[in-house]
């Protein structure tokens, strides 16, 4: 059974299954503000993304965000179920 | 694999090696491309050299266990390509023995710790650059000034924005911040504005940068556009060749596969290429090999005529010998399979001479001691054969029926194996006396046969060279 996550976690997954990046670029791509990129990687488990950097909102553009090679087709049928 | 086209070894581990290369390649940069610096951590070509290392590991280890021949084109493609399928699943017709796929999870989990490691050195790579820009910038009015526009410049208009899509402060915003901070506390003003012309523009920041003349040319190549991403490959690529011309140079090998892989075959002019240590240990390798394919054993047997036909000189006699003994020497073994001795002994008989015999019989003399009853049964079927071929009148028509009467059994009894040896050894020592072994490199102890014990304690060969007693 697939887990519940919000629109925004799943923007970020759909945003970092096509490449992984900084925090600014995902914020730009997936349209969210520092907060809730903040909110949303706080929600995604370690074992779909890897966040080098801190997680507050002055900071997290400069985190780099990577979803994990292995994590990347339960992710990618996350990101389905949200279209 | 019994319809795939058998190829020489070195040709199978060079195709897996270069398939696996490419496979490899695409492996990490699926999974790790994505960082704009990849190539350029020693990580990542760690991880690259594990996966191209990989599948000729798994195809050695198929091989050895008899799973595939390591002589098959198609096992060596199928294992290039698919070998993280033949590691989860398992393919058709190629399947980990035992628990051994099991290895693949701890693999793996190296593979996670690697990309973990890449993650991290991007993220200081970034902070770096960042860092860099920050002392340039917060270093020189002028810089900052030039930030300070192009961040405008590039800020949305708060009107313009579409709603929820935005991260960027509007101008007028970033001004009401800018004027709260002194004019001296650049480092601050910095701070801020790198973060609003970051929020403005995430994906060609750097391109801006350097077209505003605010990184260098040099910075932006080495930062944006994998400068020393290219300058690692570029160095990697040039060791890498540097190595396999040296290696060329330095061991014949490489250049005796180029010579398989030019003309098709090495002529016997070209003995001195075959006749170099990596290619006598890869066909020492093939001999003994246990599960070698018929072709793959004909592939062997005439590189060994082509070695016996140069025994007339020293360096033919030493090559040889570093080539034979210790394929003589397996067949002491006492499991070693008959077939093998077979083979060893067939090929023995199929190039023999006086000149091989000095290199061959002592250590056949050697094996007759073998647990085997029934190879020490056609180790002296063989010495009966070179015996007949090379030395006829050495032994009476008597003595030769008597030799060929001896049949070895299971329990035969040390003592009486003893006598055998020592009729054996004196007829050598005989033989031998009458040859012309004037190679002097030839180191003489391999040439002669090595006094064998006996259960009694005493040397077994005799230096007599009066022709042995009927036994």
């Amino acid at each position: 059974m697939q887990q519940k996550f919000s629109d925004e976690a799943l923007r970020v997954l759909d945003v970092l299954g096509e490449k992984a990046s900084d925090g600014y670029a995902v914020m730009s791509k997936a349209g969210l503000k520092p907060d809730e990129l903040v909110r949303a990687l706080k929600e995604l488990p370690t074992y779909l993304v890897m966040v080098k950097g801190e997680l507050i909102p002055d900071r997290v553009g400069d985190a780099y965000l990577v979803l994990l090679p292995n994590a990347r087709d339960y992710a990618n049928s996350l990101v389905r179920s949200l279209a | 694999m019994p319809s795939s086209p058998d190829i020489p070894a070195y040709y199978s581990y060079l195709i897996v090696a270069l398939v696996g290369g490419v496979v490899a390649r695409s492996t990490v940069n699926s999974g790790l491309a994505d960082y704009p610096d990849g190539w350029s951590f020693f990580a990542t070509w760690q991880l690259f050299l594990a996966y191209t290392a990989l599948p000729v590991l798994l195809f050695w280890f198929l091989d050895y266990t008899s799973v595939i021949q390591d002589t098959s084109l198609f096992a060596a493609l199928l294992v290039a390509a698919g070998y993280q399928s033949i590691f989860t699943s398992g393919i058709q017709s190629i399947s980990m023995p035992g628990q051994s796929a099991s290895l693949w999870k701890p693999f793996q989990a190296w593979v996670a710790r690697i990309n973990d490691r890449i993650a991290t050195k991007q993220k200081a790579a970034l902070d770096e650059f960042v860092r860099t820009l920050e002392i340039r910038v917060s270093s020189d009015p002028e810089l900052l000034n030039k930030l300070q526009q192009v961040t405008t410049e590039h800020l949305p208009e708060a009107g313009t924005r579409p709603p929820g899509a935005a991260l960027s402060e509007p101008a007028d915003e970033l001004q009401v911040a800018l004027a709260a901070i002194p004019p001296e506390a650049r480092l601050q003003r910095f701070r801020l504005l790198w973060r609003a012309f970051r929020t403005a523009e995430p994906i060609n920041y750097g391109y801006i940068l350097y077209r505003e003349r605010l990184i260098s040319p040099l910075l932006y190549w080495w930062q944006f556009r994998h400068g020393l991403a290219d300058i690692i490959t570029f160095g990697l690529l040039s060791l890498g060749s540097a190595i396999v011309l040296f290696s060329c140079f330095e061991s014949s090998f490489p250049s005796y596969v180029v010579s398989r892989i030019v003309y098709g075959s090495v002529s016997t002019s070209n003995w001195t290429q075959a006749s170099a240590g990596s290619v006598i240990r890869y066909y020492q390798w093939r001999l003994r090999k246990l599960n070698a394919s018929d072709k793959d054993n004909f592939r062997s047997h005439e590189y060994v005529k082509l070695m016996a036909s140069h025994t007339n000189s020293c360096d033919g006699r030493q090559a040889f010998q570093q080539l034979m003994a210790p394929v003589i020497a397996d067949l002491c073994f006492k499991d070693e399979p008959s077939k093998k001795v077979d083979d060893v002994a067939r090929l023995l008989v199929s190039i023999h001479s006086p000149t091989i015999d000095t290199i061959a019989i002592p250590r056949l003399l050697q094996c007759l001691w073998t647990d085997d009853a029934d190879n020490r049964l056609r180790i002296h079927q063989t010495l009966i054969a070179l015996q007949q071929a090379d030395y006829p009148s050495s032994l009476s028509e008597a003595e030769q029926k008597q030799f060929a009467g001896w049949i070895p059994g299971k329990d035969e009894k040390s003592g009486d194996m003893a006598v055998w040896v020592k009729h054996w050894s004196s007829w050598w020592n005989s033989a031998q006396a009458s040859q012309n072994t004037t190679c002097s490199a030839a180191p003489s102890n391999e040439t002669q046969p090595r006094a064998l014990s006996s259960e009694l304690g005493l040397p077994i060969v005799s230096r007599s060279p009066a022709p042995p007693a009927a036994p």
